[in-house]
């Protein structure tokens, strides 16, 4: 991904990303999909990504969009018959403290996502990269585990990404007024 | 085989292909949890790739963990 021409703060990029990886790796992926980069943006600790959520349903944090994600996954191998007793351990035990190098690949939804994230920075450059611009990329995706998630959690995409592109403009609005400060 | 999947409706391909979303997590859980199963209890990679049907360079490559 040809990201850091568009996008400067590499810092938080790398964040997003690792933070992604770590959440598909918890959940037993290789690769992680928008879904985990969505679960990265609201715990970066700029706190965009929450705020977004929180304005269509407070009661909407990163465990329950956690928790949603793998709901979805469970009905959906309910509709074909499979049910799971249980989470499967994504790892053996003392293996999930090792550390483990970043590989910075993503799945192609993860992709389209991130794509969407720097045609958002390019648009408006004095807003660095924040999780409300991740928000704003998934709230595009239309179909997918995303999509599904954030149907169980009763969001609408349109009203999410219009949340997120207020956040986006809030943000833009602090930045102004810092600078003539 | 007495057990047949049922499967969904032809005309909800969403939830359709959710469901093999769903099982391809399910089936990259399973393999790293068995994996790392059979690790801990001796088994080489090459073993463990034999059991899987790849080769031992393949099944190192996507799933040890380092």
């Amino acid at each position: 991904m040809k990201l850091t021409r568009t996008i400067k703060d590499i810092p938080t990029l790398r964040t997003l990303l690792e933070g992604a990886e770590a959440e598909a790796r918890d959940a037993g992926r290789a690769e992680p999909g928008a879904e985990h980069l969505l679960l990265a943006a609201l715990a970066l600790p700029e706190g965009s990504a929450p705020r977004v959520l929180a304005h269509l349903d407070p009661t909407v944090d990163l465990a329950r969009v956690r928790a949603a994600i793998a709901a979805q996954h469970a009905a959906a191998l309910e509709a074909v018959g499979i049910e799971v007793p249980g989470p499967l351990a994504a790892d053996a035990p003392g293996e999930a403290d090792l550390p483990v190098p970043p590989t910075y690949r993503a799945d192609a939804s993860a992709r389209e996502a991130f794509r969407a994230v720097t045609e958002l920075v390019r648009a408006k450059p004095r807003v660095p990269l924040c999780g409300a611009h991740v928000v704003a990329a998934v709230a595009g995706l239309e179909h997918g585990t995303t999509p599904r998630a954030l149907r169980i959690l009763g969001i609408d995409r349109e009203a999410l990404a219009a949340a997120a592109r207020a956040e986006l403009a809030r943000l833009a609005a602090a930045g102004r007024d810092r600078r003539s400060a | 085989m007495a057990d047949v999947v049922e499967v969904p409706p032809p005309d909800d391909p969403a939830t359709a292909l959710a469901a093999v979303v769903a099982l391809r997590q399910l089936a990259e859980r399973l393999e790293r949890a068995a994996v790392a199963n059979a690790l801990e209890q001796g088994w080489t990679w090459a073993q463990i790739g034999q059991a899987l049907g790849v080769t031992a360079q393949a099944a190192h490559k996507r799933l040890a963990r380092r």
